[in-house]
């Protein structure tokens, strides 16, 4: 499941919104974000270079007056809803390994067959 | 080997050649989030349950999809 404070795609057609195989989920008032201690309010500053530099207006994305963004983070759950792996940093150029997240679903995977 | 998606992004990042006060903006930017606080939830707590709308506006409950097997969350900022 992915989830971000974005309006829902309206980019997408109806064939192509089937064709994706995971929940692309859309967090309107940042509730989930919040719960899970990512959220937080993009800077003054930062909000001027998104404008003036990179052209980015969040709330055209986010809604109006949502500068406002998660920690990119990665959690792995179990059956029982418990963080297995995961990783959440403030450096957003930075992702967790995809090798990482495949081994500690085989683990539990490996956990549950046992 | 091929290289991991770490090292990648970190290519990727030097190459865009940012100017240093371009930088030096989005540095102060990472460090008042760190210091915000906002770390996520930690290895081995439960993950707070939610209901939200997917792409085909289906209202989708995390407990209900770990119903099947387990669950990976992923957060993101934007497709911009």
């Amino acid at each position: 499941m992915a989830i971000s404070p974005e309006l829902p795609d309206n980019t997408l057609t109806m064939a192509e919104k089937h064709a994706i195989p995971i929940d692309i989920l859309s967090d309107v008032t940042s509730e989930v974000l919040k719960k899970y201690r990512l959220w937080f309010a993009v800077p003054g500053e930062v909000k001027t270079l998104y404008l003036e530099k990179f052209g980015l207006n969040l709330e055209k994305h986010n809604g109006a007056g949502r500068w406002e963004l998660p920690v990119p983070a990665t959690f792995v759950l179990d059956q029982d809803g418990i963080v297995r792996a995961g990783e959440a940093d403030p450096d957003y150029t930075v992702r967790m390994e995809p090798s990482d997240i495949v081994a500690a679903i085989r683990k539990i995977a490996g956990k549950h067959s046992m | 080997m091929e290289m991991s998606l770490k090292g990648r992004l970190a290519e990727f990042d030097a190459s865009r050649k940012r100017p240093p006060e371009v930088v030096a903006i989005i540095r102060r930017g990472i460090d008042y989030v760190m210091e915000s606080g906002a770390a996520g939830l930690r290895i081995g707590e439960r993950a707070p349950d939610f209901t939200l709308p997917n792409q085909r506006g289906e209202m989708v409950s995390l407990r209900d999809r770990l119903s099947s097997g387990p669950v990976v969350l992923n957060f993101y900022r934007g497709v911009w």
